[in-house]
């Protein structure tokens, strides 16, 4: 490849879009063009920034969805005459807040990259809540089923299951984790393809990383 | 790279000018079989900087020098026992040999927190921040993005959505929103643009700020 990439294809390559012929052309000019590797890191920023925003912003439309029904769900409950109505409508809404917010809006999506280095998870999910994570196969051989082990930071395996691929990605659904570090390893045939990195965090990070954009 | 950095101009090109000549392969592979000096010189020259972008993009800042080293030592030495035949193959055999050291760097990091669980659970405990200014950088990228999809409408936001979180094909997109190619390309590309803007906007209020804080702190002294 002499000429330059554009940006669309250096977009589908940030996000792993590529297909294995259009992968060696592209890195192999990579390779040896430094103008198209600063635009691939302006594009790798853009990409992330807008995936983080995007999940922020559908985070926050589940949990206002949510708020909407239980407010609903208030009110249907203190029309009753009767007083204990009222109690396990309050009940409800004190499960809620101390924690159980998002059980009845769903699992909360989560989008995995490699672990890279000695890194440590950079995707943060909340505690005690049903998850799907996204896993995402740039580069990784194609196969007609995946094993997917999740272990916690002893290497004790919390979840195993098998998924087919979808495009680019993996969808994996994972029971309620508590607070911790845990990773995701990707094995076809019995080889470790990849690993991910995954944490568990009480403190709101997850909340303020994806939906404050003041902070 | 902050955002104002950006470039400012990240719409897609029609007509991109060349990128560098190719260098004359079959010369640099005969210069380093028959172990001239120059050719290793000149294998740095030409890859070092790709090598290192590759290695760290995909396995970050760990052990980075060691393992730019060693990509070219297994590529000198491959050379040099002739098992590369076409030398006009040499960018794609550099290429397999990076991605052999990536995944080899993986499974390595996958081995290491195994071993390190089994000794003491705290070994493999470090601290999940990523370097301050790395932190800062993306906190902002993720504000500006923030700012960008808020001030679009509901529908265009949706488009875009689609295309960066769930990754629907552009033609997905456009047959259920019902977009033409172009509607879709230019709607990514204006995106891009304000975010750009934005980028640019916050850089400045950035060196603003530094100035004035140099001129106060200058003031006190």
């Amino acid at each position: 490849m002499k000429r330059h990439v554009d940006d669309e294809q250096l977009e589908q390559y940030s996000m792993g879009n590529l297909s294995e012929e259009e992968l060696t052309e592209l890195e192999e000019h990579l390779l040896l063009c430094g103008e198209c590797q600063e635009r691939l890191t302006e594009i790798d920023a853009y990409t992330q920034a807008m995936r983080s925003a995007s999940t922020a912003l559908r985070s926050r439309g589940t949990a206002r969805a949510y708020e909407s029904k239980t407010q609903a769900l208030f009110r249907k409950l203190t029309v009753p005459k009767l007083a204990w109505a009222s109690a396990v409508a309050a009940a409800v809404i004190a499960v809620t807040i101390t924690g159980g917010r998002r059980d009845s809006a769903g699992p909360v999506a989560v989008f995995l990259t490699a672990t890279r280095g000695a890194e440590l998870p950079a995707a943060v999910a909340p505690p005690n809540t049903p998850l799907t994570l996204t896993l995402d196969l740039t580069d990784i051989p194609a196969s007609p089923r995946y094993l997917v082990d999740v272990v916690d930071s002893t290497g004790r395996q919390i979840v195993r299951s098998e998924a087919a691929r979808q495009g680019n990605r993996l969808l994996i659904s994972t029971p309620k984790l508590p607070v911790g570090l845990y990773f995701v390893r990707l094995y076809s045939s019995g080889d470790l393809l990849r690993e991910y990195g995954l944490r568990i965090d009480q403190s709101g990070a997850h909340e303020r990383s994806l939906e404050d954009p003041s902070l | 790279m902050s955002p104002g950095q950006t470039n400012p101009d990240m719409q897609t090109k029609p007509s991109l000018p060349e990128a560098p000549a190719e260098t004359a392969w079959a010369d640099l592979v005969e210069k380093i079989k028959s172990d001239d000096a120059a050719g290793m010189e000149e294998l740095y020259r030409v890859f070092s900087k790709g090598v290192r972008f590759y290695l760290y993009r995909q396995v970050g800042p760990q052990d980075l020098e060691d393992k730019i080293h060693d990509t070219f030592l297994i590529v000198a030495q491959a050379i040099r026992r002739g098992e590369l035949r076409e030398p006009e193959r040499l960018m794609g055999f550099v290429r397999t040999v990076v991605r052999r050291q990536v995944a080899a760097q993986i499974d390595e990091n996958v081995q290491n927190r195994r071993r390190n669980a089994e000794l003491d659970s705290g070994l493999a405990v470090r601290d999940v921040r990523k370097n301050p200014e790395q932190d800062a950088i993306d906190r902002q990228h993720h504000q500006i993005a923030w700012k960008v999809l808020n001030s679009i409408s509901e529908r265009d936001r949706e488009v875009l959505v689609r295309f960066y979180l769930r990754e629907q094909t552009p033609d997905e997109i456009c047959e259920e929103m019902g977009l033409t190619e172009t509607q879709f390309r230019l709607l990514k590309s204006r995106a891009k643009a304000r975010f750009a803007e934005l980028g640019r906007r916050q850089m400045n209020h950035s060196k603003l700020f530094r100035f004035w804080r140099e001129i106060t702190g200058s003031a006190h002294t």
